[in-house]
């Protein structure tokens, strides 16, 4: 089943500011969407109106080729999962890594029985490269990198197509953003998903994308695939955004080497 | 003198907590030395409270500055728990120098900050070496909008502290504020109307806190991750504000940032900082082209490449020919 994500005019106002203009946008299956552009452009309000937390004023959500409603079905809700920012706000504090994965499992049915739901916590614990052992600690006990981890394993319980990552390193230090990202891309791989990667940061853009959507107030600018974003940019802005990222001095061949 | 105080400061600890720390400490110190934590164990002898300072200061970098304004000497901040969050750091800062502090979060960086400006957090306390300096100090803080009084017009809140921190009345004080205003680029439409921080963006709210520091006269001005919650083309524009203004005014600058190449492009020297220690210092282009410790290494392996284009759009005369051609 083909999960190309369809947007068709889609417009977002809150009161009187239209926080999304009329964005058209395609994101075929399995590949990697690179969301940039500056605060307030409208990232997070796209990433939020298609993980359906948000309801759009105007236009059409589409994904595999059926309409994303204003109610959706348990089973869109399934398809589509959302990874944020802050991971110490999207991780109940009061429950155990135990119960913050089982959660989704058992809401979605995905496994029969509590042994069942067990081995799959720490398949999916493994998976993102926790040990077993975590899922009786509790969110506080964990660095930010690994709460990230568990948060990406949360979305990832209840198998999604299209997953949703809301500036999911920007609260990292780099090192441990490096190990997340390289995370992404595995696990992509692996599960054949499609992924919508909202970031501020060029630099994890290009590590992640296949093609790249500039947002500038509401609208997108650009669209191209990645080797011609970052090589050749078509528009001014994305060429202004682009001129602005600090460049470590000829050190880039010293980092190569 | 200075001697006399370090001595005088340990002894206001011993008072309380006896000598037995203290040891421990030193313990640690040989153990890691031992355990080859590389770049930083073999500039410290094992000895070393009984190390008159002069020998210390000796042992500092060969890139100290002749005439330094700064010095921060083997430094330590301590919990009181005994766990030392920044240990043996030291470095020292020319007139008109520039240094940037880089390390991951929980470093130290911050807190080697705030101790040369002598703010440190409730709890955190100095437990060894010293901060000598001379001169003004101001700092510019990470969320321009936590630094700033939300209830206070801007313009106001800048009069303010050159009014106590330059001794003049409310009329030149606030003349004097929109001088310094104008100085840092801020819309003309303030002389008229005074505004709320939420009334200003990220970046001009920045602006502001800068005016603030400015506003101190520093000799030395302290920066603490001041473009981290800025946009990248904002960040541009304060870290070129900063540039420029530490040309016109010629202020030392102490550059605090995650970022190494922000780092790289307002300093001239860099510090790399890791779980409180300093793990390299020298000039900027040596440590991030050429870095002897592993730790540095890892950090710039971490920064993410950007292709070619990137560095070949920063000559705007081929963007423009590009434009044209297409």
């Amino acid at each position: 089943m083909s999960t190309d994500l369809k947007l068709e005019k889609v417009t977002v106002r809150y009161g009187g500011f239209t926080a999304l203009d009329t964005i058209d946008l395609d994101l075929s299956a399995r590949t990697t969407l690179g969301l940039v552009g500056e605060s307030g452009s409208g990232k997070s309000t796209l990433a939020r109106t298609v993980a359906g937390l948000l309801v759009p004023d105007e236009g059409v959500m589409r994904l595999g080729g059926r309409i994303l409603e204003k109610r959706r079905s348990r089973e869109q809700r399934k398809q589509i999962q959302m990874i944020f920012q802050n991971p110490d706000a999207s991780l109940n504090p009061r429950r155990s890594v135990r119960q913050i994965l089982s959660e989704a499992l058992t809401f979605h049915r995905m496994t029969r029985g509590r042994a069942d739901t067990e081995r799959r916590c720490r398949e999916l614990l493994e998976r993102v490269q926790l040990v077993p052992g975590s899922l009786d600690r509790y969110p506080h006990e964990f660095s930010g990198g690994q709460r990230q981890r568990i948060a990406i394993a949360r979305a990832l319980s209840v198998e999604p197509e299209l997953l949703i990552a809301d500036e999911p390193t920007s609260a990292l230090d780099v090192s441990v953003q490096r190990s997340v990202l390289e995370l992404f891309r595995e696990i992509q791989a692996e599960l054949d998903l499609t992924l919508l990667f909202i970031s501020h940061d060029l630099g994890v853009i290009h590590a992640v994308s296949d093609n790249v959507a500039v947002m500038r107030q509401g609208s997108l600018v650009e669209i191209a695939s990645r080797e011609r974003f970052f090589s050749r940019p078509e528009t001014a802005y994305s060429r202004e955004l682009l001129a602005a990222v600090p460049k470590m001095p000829a050190a880039a061949a010293g980092a190569t080497k | 003198m200075s001697e006399r105080e370090t001595a005088a400061a340990a002894g206001k600890n011993g008072a309380k907590i006896g000598t037995e720390p203290r040891r421990v400490e030193e313990a640690n110190a040989v153990h890691n030395s031992n355990s080859g934590t590389p770049g930083n164990a073999e500039a410290r002898p094992a000895g070393r409270p009984e190390i008159p300072t002069a020998t210390a200061a000796a042992q500092v970098r060969t890139t100290a500055a002749a005439d330094p304004i700064l010095v921060v000497d083997r430094l330590t901040l301590s919990v009181a728990s005994g766990q030392n969050l920044v240990q043996d750091v030291s470095f020292s800062l020319g007139r008109g120098d520039s240094l940037g502090i880089v390390g991951e979060s929980g470093s130290g960086k911050s807190l080697t900050l705030r101790a040369v400006l002598g703010l440190l957090p409730s709890g955190v306390k100095r437990t060894g070496g010293e901060v000598r300096h001379t001169v003004r100090s101001a700092m510019v803080f990470q969320d321009p909008r936590g630094a700033l009084d939300p209830l206070c017009p801007v313009v106001k809140q800048v009069a303010e502290v050159v009014r106590y921190r330059q001794g003049k009345n409310r009329r030149e004080a606030r003349a004097e504020a929109l001088k310094l205003l104008g100085l840092l680029g801020l819309p003309d439409s303030l002389k008229r109307e005074d505004r709320y921080p939420n009334q200003l963006s990220g970046g001009q709210c920045q602006r502001i806190v800068i005016a603030l520091a400015l506003a101190c006269r520093p000799d030395i001005l302290l920066c603490d991750e001041p473009t981290t919650a800025l946009d990248v083309t904002v960040q541009r524009q304060i870290i070129d504000l900063i540039a420029r203004l530490q040309r016109e005014l010629g202020f030392a600058l102490v550059f605090v940032t995650h970022n190494l190449a922000i780092a790289a492009e307002v300093c001239t020297r860099i510090a790399v900082m890791r779980q409180g220690r300093l793990v390299e210092e020298g000039p900027s282009v040596d440590v991030l082209v050429r870095p002897r410790d592993p730790y540095t290494q890892m950090l710039v392996e971490a920064v993410l490449p950007l292709p070619e284009f990137v560095s070949e759009s920063e000559d705007r005369t081929r963007d423009s020919g590009e434009g044209g051609t297409r």
